[in-house]
């Protein structure tokens, strides 16, 4: 039988695995593609997918049933992704010691599994501003993801990312120029 | 207006965020400016673009991987649980027979000592907050307080006391001021949001001594503690002197859930008062 979204998530707060399973499904594709398009990794993005499924799994005991569950499911999902990107920066970086030994110099080393050749594009643009995109900080990203490409409004971003208004306003304002900075003469 | 001003508001104007006068003011120089009539239409063709960046499907097997995943999980909360409950009880179970007999001897005269007095200070150990709380309690000689207890008891020395939550409080006034700062540096060294009401995040353990630094520099020694979330449990379930708090006791038994599930995490609890 299928219930409606709500019930759902009553259940499932209730400890019914059945229809936790039937409730992320509702959700598990948006939250693979956000960790996507914040990667642009196919397998990373599927290990991310994962863990914030499991954390909604977790955590959905204590989320109240009053406010918005989309909202608080990319609100879990935003900082996941946030958070393995910059561990993956991190990782992704040679610590080099220069000869004196006083001196550490990070130095970024290329992720080989984010090749454009592993990511099939039809479309020219649309590869350069993926590609664009990834560049961003991951504040930066995010917000471009959530407005530009899946279309969320002002204040739902503002809930998801626990920001205000004005904040929201700046950031999109300044991610979208950084954008435009990199892509002039492209288009 | 200037081309500056104007190029700051096109994003705004572009998703239809500002107000009549503004729109207004935005489209007359766009009318006229054909710098800022291309910087629009460049930031226009680059959201256009975004939006039509489709959903890609899900890896195979995914869901089902999810769902294996998620059975896992579930067996391993069920015997961590039983597991929470058979220990707990067996240190309030100890409790109950010690104080039994402590009132016994109390009552009885034995010892020498007051009803009124011992009462008092097993009241007022068993609600000094402080994170010395356990050391505290296994350091009294007073007969009367709960430091017989954790002495005595067996199940009270299995409470850890091992750093694990950092307590933000804060009058509502408070938390008007400083809320969103406190997100921001809770965020900036990786912490995420669990929990709305209270506000409850998660933070990897090795930056517990940052931040709770830059949070005692911001808002004060006097409205960050940083404990242990099993001792607050114990404070609370030793609190004979007024009715069990059961909202915040099972937000409590809700974080010790999460920091047994993801070891080498911390949690950061934010309370505020009216």
């Amino acid at each position: 039988m299928d219930y409606p979204e709500k019930e759902l998530v009553r259940k499932s707060k209730c400890g019914d695995i059945k229809s936790f399973e039937e409730l992320i499904k509702l959700y598990e594709r948006k939250i693979f593609n956000i960790a996507l398009s914040m990667t642009r990794n196919y397998d990373d993005a599927g290990d991310i997918a994962q863990e914030v499924c499991i954390k909604i799994f977790k955590h959905i005991g204590m989320f109240k049933e009053d406010s918005s569950f989309s909202t608080w499911v990319y609100r879990i999902t935003s900082n996941t992704c946030i958070d393995a990107v910059r561990k993956k920066k991190k990782a992704l970086s040679l610590t080099v010691v220069t000869g004196n030994g006083d001196e550490e110099v990070q130095i970024p080393i290329e992720d080989s599994s984010n090749l454009p050749e592993k990511v099939f594009e039809q479309n020219e643009h649309m590869n350069a501003i993926k590609k664009c995109i990834m560049e961003l900080a991951p504040e930066y990203r995010i917000i471009i993801i959530l407005r530009d490409i899946n279309g969320y409004s002002y204040d739902e971003i503002s809930r998801i990312l626990s920001i205000n208004m004005g904040t929201v306003k700046s950031r999109l304002n300044r991610a979208r120029n950084l954008l435009k900075d990199r892509l002039e003469g492209t288009f | 207006m200037e081309c500056a001003q104007v190029q700051e508001l096109l994003s705004e104007y572009l998703d239809e965020m500002l107000g009549s006068s503004l729109k207004e003011e935005v489209e007359k120089h766009l009318a006229a400016c054909d710098k800022c009539k291309k910087e629009y239409n460049l930031l226009k063709n680059i959201i256009n673009q975004c939006n039509n960046i489709c959903d890609e499907d899900l890896p195979d097997g995914f869901h089902e991987k999810l769902c294996s995943a998620i059975s896992k999980e579930a067996e391993s909360r069920k015997s961590e649980r039983f597991g929470w409950v058979r220990k707990y009880y067996k240190a309030v179970a100890a409790l109950v027979v010690i104080a039994l007999s402590l009132g016994y001897i109390i009552n009885s005269g034995v010892l020498g000592f007051n009803n009124k007095k011992s009462t008092s200070s097993i009241r007022n150990a068993a609600t000094d907050s402080s994170p010395n709380m356990h050391s505290g309690l296994s350091t009294s000689k007073n007969p009367g307080s709960v430091a017989s207890k954790s002495e005595a008891g067996a199940g009270a020395n299995d409470i850890s006391t091992t750093k694990n939550i950092i307590s933000i409080n804060l009058n509502s006034d408070e938390y008007k001021k400083y809320g969103s700062s406190i997100t921001a540096i809770i965020k900036s060294y990786g912490g995420y949001a669990i929990n709305e009401e209270p506000a409850i995040y998660m933070i990897s353990a090795g930056e517990m001594d940052t931040v709770a630094g830059k949070l005692k520099q911001k808002l004060g020694s006097g409205n960050i503690t940083v404990s242990s979330v099993e001792s607050q449990i114990s404070q609370f379930e030793n609190n004979s002197g007024t009715k069990p708090d059961t909202k915040s006791l099972d937000t409590k038994k809700y974080e010790l859930d999460v920091l047994n599930n993801n070891k080498g995490y911390i949690v950061i609890e934010m309370n505020i008062t009216n």
